[in-house]
């Protein structure tokens, strides 16, 4: 059997019955999405690296005291985002910025005449180098409460109830700072094609 | 924004997520046969998502990668 057909939990077994290998083929599987994890909240390679190495060794000192109610994977980026937070901390980072209801309003809400363009493209279409830039910094400009939230369930796709256990906060939280996380990088995206000239 | 068309805005996230129940869901599909502009906008933030969901990975680079290794064996053979 390859080592992508096993589960985490076999991994983890292995690892636990002596095979060092076990953790390599682990990392294999999520060093990848870490990374990204780490270069989307911080915003700085560097940072992203200490954030990726940080998680891994954590994970291989106390991979004996998991005990496997959450999977592999919820566990590890339950590291991954204490981390984060940690690190966070320890640089003495302003207050974080609240998302306010009032300034994810639109400014208006007319019945349009036509449907904006990018509402009806394809997403392969739509996905340039520049809205790339657009999403990237719209992503990266969320306060981090707001963007960790985003991060963990629109792009690694966890569930509320999860993303509320790994942040040890309430499931009604983090659908209001989804929302709300949402709302800001869609009126980025609104904007970029509005100043396109798609404004409808 | 009319108050119909605020509390849809509060509500779109759940409602693409199938987390609200099945009364509000009615309420919504309701609401957006009748409103274009909270049909474009619920569009828009599904689209985010989907937008969000398919921005390609930084590959790690190969040094990073290599180091990390090496920092794991030396944990590793530390015990």
């Amino acid at each position: 059997m390859s080592y992508s057909e096993e589960t985490d939990s076999r991994l983890v077994e292995r690892f636990r019955s002596g095979d060092k290998n076990a953790f390599e083929d682990l990392l294999k599987r999520y060093e990848q999405s870490i990374y990204n994890f780490g270069l989307k909240m911080c915003r700085q390679s560097e940072d992203a690296e200490d954030l990726l190495q940080e998680t891994f060794l954590n994970a291989l000192r106390y991979l004996d005291r998991f005990r496997g109610e959450a999977a592999f994977k919820n566990w590890l980026f339950k590291i991954a985002t204490s981390v984060c937070i940690k690190k966070r901390r320890k640089k003495k980072h302003q207050p974080e910025r609240e998302l306010s209801w009032e300034e994810l309003l639109p400014d208006d809400h007319p019945q349009p005449d036509d449907r904006p363009m990018w509402l009806s493209t394809p997403i392969e279409q739509l996905l340039n180098r520049e809205l790339r830039d657009v999403l990237s910094n719209a992503i990266g400009e969320l306060p981090p409460k707001y963007k960790m939230v985003l991060l963990l369930r629109d792009i690694e796709q966890f569930s509320t109830k999860e993303t509320a256990e790994m942040l040890s906060i309430r499931p009604s939280t983090v659908k209001v700072r989804l929302h709300r996380a949402r709302l800001f990088v869609r009126n980025r995206i609104k904007e970029h094609y509005e100043e396109m000239g798609d404004a409808a | 924004m009319q108050p119909d068309c605020l509390e849809m805005y509060r509500k779109m996230s759940e409602y693409l997520d199938r987390e609200c129940d099945e009364v509000t869901r009615a309420e919504i599909e309701r609401h957006l046969e009748e409103c274009k502009a909270c049909e474009d906008c619920m569009d828009s933030i599904r689209k985010t998502i989907e937008l969000a969901r398919v921005l390609p990975d930084e590959p790690i680079p190969d040094k990073v990668r290599n180091s990390l290794r090496k920092v794991l064996r030396d944990c590793m053979e530390r015990g």
